[in-house]
């Protein structure tokens, strides 16, 4: 799985290609607009992670230019801007994604995981990891084939889960997944701890695996070994 | 008030005076000239009757008074100069039983050695009569030009206007977001003329400053946001190394916390300018009753978590035309201003209404000025975790938007009003 990060900032592009090569990723980088060019003309990625501010050039004509090389490469904007003009004009131009800076890293991970489901198998609409598999089209869950009675928010989890298996996960970048940008963040901390304990308990009360382990003071992780 | 209507209440405030001095200067002349005819045809009356009595028997002057009420004749010892003499008199008319004015003629004359005195006096027009019918004439007079000036107005504020109102309509509608080059058509009249140029040069000016305003933003929030960027994900890799204590993920977690909170300020800090620099200018209509039931699904946890009741009330919820984005952000924070300030089994109220929309929650009373409740970093409740800017947001939004809204605190409930 090819992927290439385009960002200027060199701390975060080296974080981010850290985290994607654990995953199994092919990172390659790019940090202004001539080098990114250059190498979507020369190679083929699964999936572009693309800032919209770099030297040189603009995010928006890189995706301007894979669309012309009729590229299926999955696109992921990730950008400082708030600005929504930016946003609709990445997502009119052909990106598949909008991710506003600052986010966090298995944020970013499952969405490319998401727009490379989409984009490789089509019509494959399911993740099956050991005993547990999930229906993303239809968002339901199982475990050993039978279907999991869990709420969305369980649902959400559970797919987050899955995309950043054995990684230590903080709170915080669950609770941004889950809930609203706008939402107060302060008590959903509380309901995140509800949360992951009644999933737990479904996924065990159908014979799955304890997977989900608290680690303390931090977060989860989703650990399968 | 119009200003050709205000002109023409000066045109007319004006006329009045001149057409007054107009209908006096009349009445002086056709007087006069009504009296010069009067004499002349005294004068010659004169002669003739002077005339046919010097051929005629003298001794009879009763023959000549007697025969015409308006000729007069006696003797006198003592002529004065020979000529004549004018004068207005009035004399009680028996036809039309009052005091008319009469026009007469005195002059002096010889006959046979003997000096007589003749008096012609002839009915002279009614000077109240005149001044009435200039009066009349000048009242139709104004009361043409008064309609005159309706109608030409209405012509006049339709075509000579026309530039000037088009100008107005475009003013009010331009949005900064997107303009052209010089979006106000040049004007065949001089002063629309100079008023377009004067508002092209302006909205240029403003937009050109508007752009670099919003570039500044724009760049601000990228140099904040990348460095917070840096930190987040790098707190995300920190925390995957194994030999992390548990001492320090518990460091490092209340350093993300802080994190949170600053990229969280950062970013209502830039939508609130973002809002004052108008930057959302997409829209689409919006059910209300169908956002704020989202909205209120979205908070479903911190409702069940202080087993808030929920009241709601829609009569009539209108469709109103808003930008998703900051329709989203304006209900999302009254519900959540609504939650974060209530208090334990508390209740919140939602009334939706043709035209305004009420929040209402319970909750204790505010210390502090009630008037500095959308105010930036405005805070009452210290020990209630917030940045103190939603309401500003909410305050912002509604101004973006002309709606008027209201905070009272009545009967333990903080109400929030929202006029559309």
């Amino acid at each position: 799985m090819k992927v290439l990060i385009i960002e200027d900032e060199r701390s975060l592009l080296d974080a981010v290609e850290k985290y994607l090569s654990t995953e199994g990723y092919l990172c390659e980088t790019a940090t202004d607009y001539n080098s990114a060019l250059d190498k979507i003309n020369r190679y083929e990625y699964d999936c572009i992670v693309v800032d919209i501010t770099i030297p040189n050039g603009s995010g928006l004509q890189i995706i301007e230019e894979l669309k012309r090389l009729k590229s299926n490469t999955g696109i992921i904007i990730i950008s400082a801007k708030h600005s929504l003009d930016d946003k609709l004009k990445g997502l009119q131009l052909g990106s598949d994604d909008y991710l506003t800076k600052p986010f966090h890293l298995p944020e970013l991970n499952a969405r490319i995981q998401a727009i490379l489901r989409r984009k490789r198998f089509d019509g494959n609409n399911f993740i099956v990891f050991n005993e547990i598999k999930v229906d993303t089209l239809a968002r339901r869950a199982f475990v050993n084939e039978r279907e999991l009675s869990i709420t969305l928010k369980e649902y959400d989890l559970l797919v987050y889960f899955l995309a950043n298996k054995n990684r230590v996960i903080s709170k915080s970048a669950i609770v941004e997944h889950l809930w609203h940008d706008n939402i107060d963040q302060s008590d959903t901390y509380n309901f995140l701890y509800t949360h992951i304990k009644n999933l737990r308990k479904k996924l065990l009360e159908l014979g799955s695996a304890d997977y989900i382990q608290t680690i303390y003071g931090m977060g989860y992780n989703f650990k399968t070994n | 008030m119009k200003l050709l209507n205000k002109s023409t209440i000066y045109y007319l405030v004006f006329l009045l005076p001149i057409l007054l001095a107009c209908g006096i200067i009349f009445y002086f002349i056709i007087s006069q000239q009504i009296n010069a005819n009067a004499d002349e045809a005294l004068v010659a009356q004169k002669k003739l009757t002077i005339e046919s009595f010097i051929v005629t028997d003298s001794s009879n002057l009763h023959f000549f008074n007697d025969a015409d009420d308006d000729v007069k004749i006696r003797t006198v010892q003592k002529p004065l100069a020979l000529q004549n003499y004018f004068l207005d008199t009035l004399a009680y008319d028996s036809t039309e039983m009052e005091m008319i004015p009469f026009r007469e003629l005195k002059s002096y004359f010889k006959k046979d050695k003997k000096y007589f005195e003749i008096i012609i006096t002839r009915s002279n027009f009614k000077s109240d009569e005149l001044a009435e019918s200039i009066a009349l004439m000048l009242a139709i007079m104004f009361a043409l030009i008064l309609i005159s000036f309706i109608f030409i107005n209405r012509y006049v504020s339709r075509k000579l206007f026309k530039p000037f109102y088009k100008s107005l309509n475009l003013l009010n509608t331009i949005s900064f977001a997107d303009i052209k080059p010089n979006p106000f058509n040049p004007s065949t009249t001089k002063e629309f003329q100079e008023l377009n140029i004067a508002l092209n040069r302006m909205t240029e000016k403003m937009f050109l400053d508007f752009n670099n305003q919003k570039q500044f933003t724009e760049n601000a929030s990228h140099e904040l946001q990348t460095p917070l960027a840096v930190i987040k994900a790098r707190i995300d890799l920190l925390i995957q190394n194994k030999d992390v204590t548990a001492e320090i993920m518990e460091q490092v977690q209340e350093i993300e916390k802080s994190v949170n909170k600053l990229s969280l300020l950062n970013k209502s800090l830039l939508l609130l300018s973002n809002i004052e620099n108008k930057q959302f200018d997409s829209f689409n209509p919006t059910q209300l009753a169908e956002l704020i039931d989202k909205t209120i699904l979205e908070f479903d946890e911190h409702l069940k978590n202080k087993s808030i009741s929920l009241y709601k009330e829609y009569n009539f919820p209108p469709t109103l035309v808003l930008n998703s984005l900051l329709a989203e952000i304006l209900f999302s924070n009254l519900i959540q201003n609504a939650i974060r300030h209530n208090i334990e089994n508390g209740i919140i109220k939602v009334e939706i209404n043709n035209d305004y929309l009420v929040i209402s929650n319970s909750g204790a009373s505010l210390k502090g000025n009630e008037h500095t409740i959308f105010n930036r970093f405005a805070k009452f409740n210290p020990s209630v975790e917030s940045l103190g800017l939603g309401l500003a947001i909410v305050k912002q939004i509604c101004d973006y938007y002309n709606f008027t809204i209201q905070y009272s605190y009545t009967g333990n409930l903080h109400i929030f009003r929202i006029v559309f």
